[in-house]
């Protein structure tokens, strides 16, 4: 079974000079826990800022988030993967990386998002269908 | 060999479960010949869901009939009847949807959103037939149930853009917003039954351990 | 030998085998009747063989215990006691008491042979009110044991297969039950005649059986549509095993020759699969009725047919007293 199957397609984009108040908002706003960082300028790539990021690089720290721009604290570059990637695989790469959130591109292109409630729910999918994850 | 044949089914409990598969069967043809229709645009094949539906009414008039004949114990009879009255308001909602959609021109910010719920839709189908077998077969329902509900929560989240782009669409009439409004909510409530279905199967599961 | 004093056993006996079949019917049929397993014909037609079966092959043990070693019976105390026994067992049908046939039986004879002057053993006297109480006892926890052993064995077939398994099973329940109905219930019945000289074994066994058919074909049919339907509300897991446990409960109580009730084992049976759902399932008033019957029945029983035979007493001999 392939992460196309199973990914969301449904993105949600912040300029990279937003406040991560901001961020906290349009994440609440959308029930989502991670927004994609529009490039600030041509040179640039995309980046994510995370619910993980807003709390152990800003609340965590104390830190003001009206004063943090989104752009301090987003990780770069997106880590990419091939819609026709299997699932077992994109899980492993999570798990080597540490990370909760895979980006399906085509080339430049972001397709959608491969996070772990999706590789969870291909999971049993993938279990109730053939008796085995593989 | 004598054992086999007192312990196997009557004929009448045979024709019940032949009935159901069937029943099952049908409504995952039906989903599928939904999904191509609207995929592909195809007005003649989405009206063939209608002569579906009602195969599927004979169908179900059968396995409630053979049921009341004196198939199966009393104690399982109400709730074999109630699965198959279930497979078939999934077949009404399917036929309210397909008469919608052909009044209908599905507005393109949409179309994506609806198409994806009938491949959901779809795979849902052939998940409660999985069960279904399972079922007959002594199985554990468990991980089929889990992996309904998972496919109905990803429809439940697609709906929730769905319904917010809808807002933005532009009717020229109120029947116009209401035909629409009512082939989405059909759509969407497909996958809402098809769960309780499979949580019907659960119910008969349990009951006789 | 005087005509009223074998005339009036006969009437007797042929009464309470007559009542037997009708009242006694459900224990075997309700279920298989209530679940349609069985058209009513054709469970009849299986009932009838397995109630003579069960009197000709096992019921020596129990008409022995009833009828020679709580005992010796007369004509006499068998006129009278079966003659009473008849008229409570039809005033409890009538006024829907659930009065049970052993019970009256026991006391009656128990009532007049004291009444008389005969010996009564008050060993098999206690052994006897000992199974009334074990008995239900028994059932209860063997039902328990049934179903427990079924949720272990049955669970790992399909919905399906399990539930053409409890069909078959609740066949043979019917089977066990109908046999017991004629090796311990109408056994205690015909004890006292086949003892007292009445008759000899297998012919009381046949004639027995005839008129608990009988009374099965003609007046069972309303009590098992009643029992049937109030069964089949259980699941049939829990049917079965209250069911089985009581069967196998009175099988165990015949072969030591004690005559006990199946309705009051189902009963127990019923508590015990109840039980394990809960205790607030448990139909305590049920139980208190019941065991107001354990206590009014034989003494009710022993009470009437005592007053009655030292009312008889009082005739010359030879009229009735032989």
């Amino acid at each position: 079974m392939k992460v196309k199957e199973f990914m969301k397609t449904k993105l949600e984009y912040i300029d990279a000079d937003s406040t991560v108040y901001e961020a906290v908002e349009g994440m609440l706003d959308k029930r989502m826990r991670s927004l994609v960082v529009k490039p600030e300028n041509a040179e640039e790539v995309y980046g994510v800022i995370t619910a993980r990021d807003v709390v152990f690089k800003v609340l965590g720290k104390g830190l003001n988030p009206r004063d943090v721009k989104v752009s301090q604290i987003a990780s770069k570059p997106l880590v990419c993967i091939d819609q026709d990637t299997k699932l077992i695989d994109a899980a492993a790469l999570m798990e080597k990386l540490d990370i909760a959130r895979l980006f399906v591109c085509e080339g430049k292109k972001i397709l959608g998002i491969f996070t772990l409630t999706d590789a969870m729910g291909g999971s049993l999918i993938m279990i109730a269908r053939s008796g085995h994850v593989a | 060999m004598l054992l086999k044949k007192l312990l196997a089914p009557g004929k009448k409990e045979k024709a019940v479960i032949e009935d159901l598969t069937r029943h099952i069967k049908l409504l995952c043809s039906g989903l599928d010949v939904f999904e191509r229709a609207f995929r592909d645009k195809d007005r003649d094949l989405m009206a063939s869901i209608i002569d579906l539906e009602r195969e599927a009414d004979v169908i179900r008039r059968d396995v409630i009939s053979n049921i009341y004949e004196g198939a199966f114990l009393p104690y399982l009879r109400p709730r074999l009847c109630k699965f198959a009255e279930v497979i078939d308001c999934v077949f009404d909602l399917l036929e309210d949807a397909a008469y919608q959609y052909l009044d209908l021109v599905i507005n393109a910010s949409i179309q994506n959103y609806c198409t994806q719920i009938a491949a959901l839709n779809g795979k849902i189908g052939e998940m409660l037939l999985l069960s279904f077998e399972t079922l007959m077969g002594g199985g554990d329902l468990r991980d089929k149930a889990l992996a309904i509900r998972v496919y109905e929560k990803k429809v439940d989240d697609i709906k929730l853009d769905l319904v917010r782009d809808l807002r933005k669409v532009e009717v020229k009439t109120f029947w116009d917003g209401k035909a629409l409004s009512d082939f989405v909510s059909s759509l969407t409530s497909v996958s809402d039954i098809i769960e309780d279905a499979s949580d019907y199967l659960q119910v008969i599961n349990v009951s006789m351990r | 030998m005087p005509g009223m004093a074998t005339l009036l056993p006969l009437i007797g006996c042929v009464f309470i085998a007559f009542v037997v079949g009708s009242n006694d019917t459900s224990n075997a049929l309700g279920i298989c009747i209530g679940c349609e397993i069985l058209k009513f014909k054709k469970a009849l037609c299986l009932f009838g063989p397995f109630v003579l079966l069960g009197a000709v092959l096992q019921g020596q043990k129990v008409m022995k215990t009833v009828g020679n070693d709580l005992l010796e019976v007369n004509f006499s105390i068998l006129g009278v006691s079966l003659i009473v026994s008849a008229l409570l067992i039809a005033f409890s049908n009538w006024k829907k008491l659930p009065l049970s046939t052993h019970q009256v039986i026991v006391g009656s004879f128990t009532g007049a042979g004291m009444a008389s002057g005969i010996p009564v053993s008050m060993e098999f006297v206690a052994k006897i009110v000992l199974s009334w109480i074990v008995s239900p006892l028994g059932a209860l926890f063997s039902a328990l044991l049934i179903y427990k052993l079924m949720e272990k064995t049955l669970s790992r077939f399909s919905v399906f297969r399990i539930e053409t398994i409890l069909k078959s099973l609740l066949i043979l329940c019917a089977i066990v039950i109908a046999y017991t109905t004629g090796a311990n219930e109408l056994a205690t019945v015909l004890g006292g005649a086949v003892h007292g000289g009445l008759f000899s074994p297998t012919a009381a066994s046949c004639g027995g059986a005839l008129f608990v058919f009988l009374g099965a074909l003609f007046l069972s049919p309303r009590v098992i549509e009643t029992v049937g339907k109030g069964i089949t509300t259980l699941d049939p897991y829990s049917g079965f095993a209250a069911q089985f446990g009581a069967a196998t409960n009175v099988f165990i109580f015949t072969c030591l020759g004690m005559p006990v009730s199946t309705t009051f084992c189902i009963i127990g049976g019923i508590v015990g699969v109840g039980a394990l759902k809960g205790m607030e399932t448990v139909r305590f008033d049920l139980m208190r009725k019941m065991m107001l019957s354990w206590v009014a029945a034989p003494l009710l029983s022993f009470c009437i047919c005592f007053i009655a035979t030292k009312g008889l007493m009082f005739f010359p001999k030879g009229f009735f007293w032989v």
